[in-house]
């Protein structure tokens, strides 16, 4: 009887986390229902938890809920990559090079104080309506946390290792391959996470402004119809989107970096 | 000369660059290598901005923008800061609540905007309250996680002397987690500039954002430049002013920029 109360008592304080987690989000969940049953907000403005997992239900059901999903993923994929191919090598020669840092310099502090959606509008001039402006703003969102944390990482790395390998007659490039690089690898990595956030945020702007598929467009059309069951459904999504890859790269993370504590 | 230039290069070189892309940019407009529709130049820009920011009805548009974030930024550091003081004391608490605010946190606030304009309209209250989101989320976990950081000796520390809870709050706690505090306020000033203009993009009468959404509607590139260059300037003006005030406030260490 103690052995187990014992084992219980474990249990509990193993998983402690995730049981007051979990009770936050079922106290939310109640207390949104209860707002709506009870009659003091009009399930009109804020939905309620049964409408919003009906709307979800139908939505996939109709099949819109996979063309939206498919057409934001697509457009996030590909301004993702992007912003890798651009940022990262970019950010390695800016690193690396002094000239190279004192000319982009300048220009990445200006375009980084600048609120990004500002370019909207210079886009949609560029590129029209459409797909292209929504991969080109969700690579602007995403590569600056990208190019930050690449640049901070080739330039944090321990001297030692450089001397070291410099000893030892390493040329520059064996020392930027096989030093540099790995040992910044953790960091790019948490830098590519945080890009992933960003692209998410401009993926969904872009699309609310102007989209004719995709989460954001559902929201944004929904919300300018007041139909704000079928507003909350894609935002369920987005949000268990966001925490499900915000997890996955953690996980990602530890295992990169456990053999270099950075 | 040359001792002097090789002390600045990063300023030489930086200005130089700046200086050949400028005039480069002038001479793409100018001999028509490129459309100036599509990139416009700078001696447009600067003409067109100087054209705007005299305009009558210009003062009335900063002064929109200016209060909405305003209000929103205040109103963020008055809730979150204390959220973050009290989650970071209650251990309880903070694991109730640390994941609803992490959910929060990694969804794209700027998603809430459409129900944000059904419920408070589309005039000044819909944008506090999206300048206010963008604002409150970095504080408070920077705060809480200042709070968390703060080293357990300082505390026992301080509690062997005879602290009293509230000394070691006000003596200890909060001096200990000011770079956090300091990191936070500065990431929620960069998120509440963007809420601005981003609600202000969406749907609005007036303001900067608005005038930015114009400008482009009427492909007025040169004026779009210039409120794109106008609002940087504000952001990096900001943060250049937080930067020297966290300076004097504490000389004992930063917290080291993240995202």
């Amino acid at each position: 009887m103690m052995l187990r109360y014992i084992a219980l008592k474990r249990l509990f304080l193993r998983s402690q986390n995730l049981i007051y987690g979990f009770l936050g989000f079922v106290m939310v969940l109640v207390a949104w229902d209860l707002l709506t049953r009870t009659g003091l907000v009009d399930p009109f403005f804020i939905s309620s938890p049964g409408r919003t997992w009906n709307a979800l239900l139908d939505e996939v059901g109709r099949g819109t809920m996979m063309k939206d999903l498919a057409a934001t993923a697509g457009s996030f994929g590909a301004g993702l990559a992007i912003a890798i191919v651009i940022g990262v090598p970019l950010a390695l020669l800016t690193a690396w090079f002094k000239y190279i840092e004192y000319v982009v310099d300048p220009f990445f502090w200006f375009l980084y104080n600048v609120p990004k959606l500002a370019f909207y509008p210079l886009f949609i001039i560029w590129l029209g309506l459409g797909t292209p402006t929504i991969v080109a703003l969700t690579a602007l969102f995403a590569v600056f946390p990208i190019f930050a944390n690449t640049f901070t990482g080739v330039r944090e790395v321990n001297p030692l290792f450089l001397i070291a390998a410099r000893s030892f007659g390493a040329h520059q490039w064996q020392l930027f391959a096989r030093v540099v690089l790995p040992a910044a690898a953790p960091v790019i990595l948490a830098g590519v996470r945080l890009g992933i956030g960003r692209g998410m945020v401009g993926v969904i702007i872009a699309e609310m402004f102007g989209a004719t598929a995709g989460l954001g467009f559902r929201m944004n059309y929904s919300a300018s119809l007041l139909r704000t069951s079928e507003y909350f459904a894609p935002l369920v999504v987005v949000v268990a989107l966001g925490l499900l890859i915000d997890q996955l790269l953690r996980v990602v993370e530890r295992k990169v970096g456990r053999w270099n504590q950075t | 000369m040359t001792a002097f230039a090789r002390r600045h290069d990063r300023v030489m070189v930086g200005a130089l660059a700046v200086l050949c892309v400028v005039a480069f940019w002038e001479l793409s407009g100018r001999n028509g290598w490129v459309n100036p529709l599509f990139t416009s130049y700078p001696s447009q820009v600067l003409r067109e901005g100087i054209e705007l920011m005299s305009s009558p009805r210009f003062p009335e548009h900063a002064r929109a923008s200016f209060l909405e974030f305003a209000y929103g930024f205040v109103l963020g550091i008055l809730v979150g800061l204390p959220l973050g003081l009290i989650l970071g004391r209650f251990r309880r608490l903070n694991l109730i609540f640390e994941p609803l605010i992490m959910a929060l946190y990694v969804t794209p606030r700027l998603a809430l905007l459409p129900i944000i304009i059904v419920w408070l309209g589309i005039g000044l209250y819909s944008k506090v309250a999206v300048v206010f989101l963008g604002a409150v989320f970095p504080i408070l976990i920077n705060v809480l996680t200042g709070i968390k950081l703060v080293d357990p000796l300082w505390l026992r520390a301080a509690r062997s002397y005879g602290a009293s809870e509230l000394d070691l709050f006000t003596k200890v706690m909060l001096p200990g987690s000011l770079p956090y505090i300091f990191l936070g306020v500065r990431l929620g000033l960069g998120r509440a500039l963007l809420g601005v203009i981003v609600a202000e993009m969406y749907v609005s009468t007036v303001g900067i954002g608005h005038l930015i959404m114009q400008a482009g509607e009427i492909m007025r590139t040169g004026r779009l430049m210039f409120l794109a260059i106008l609002v940087s300037l504000l952001g990096t003006a900001l943060t250049l002013g937080l930067r020297s005030v966290e300076g004097h406030v504490i000389r004992w260490g930063r917290a080291s920029d993240r995202g």
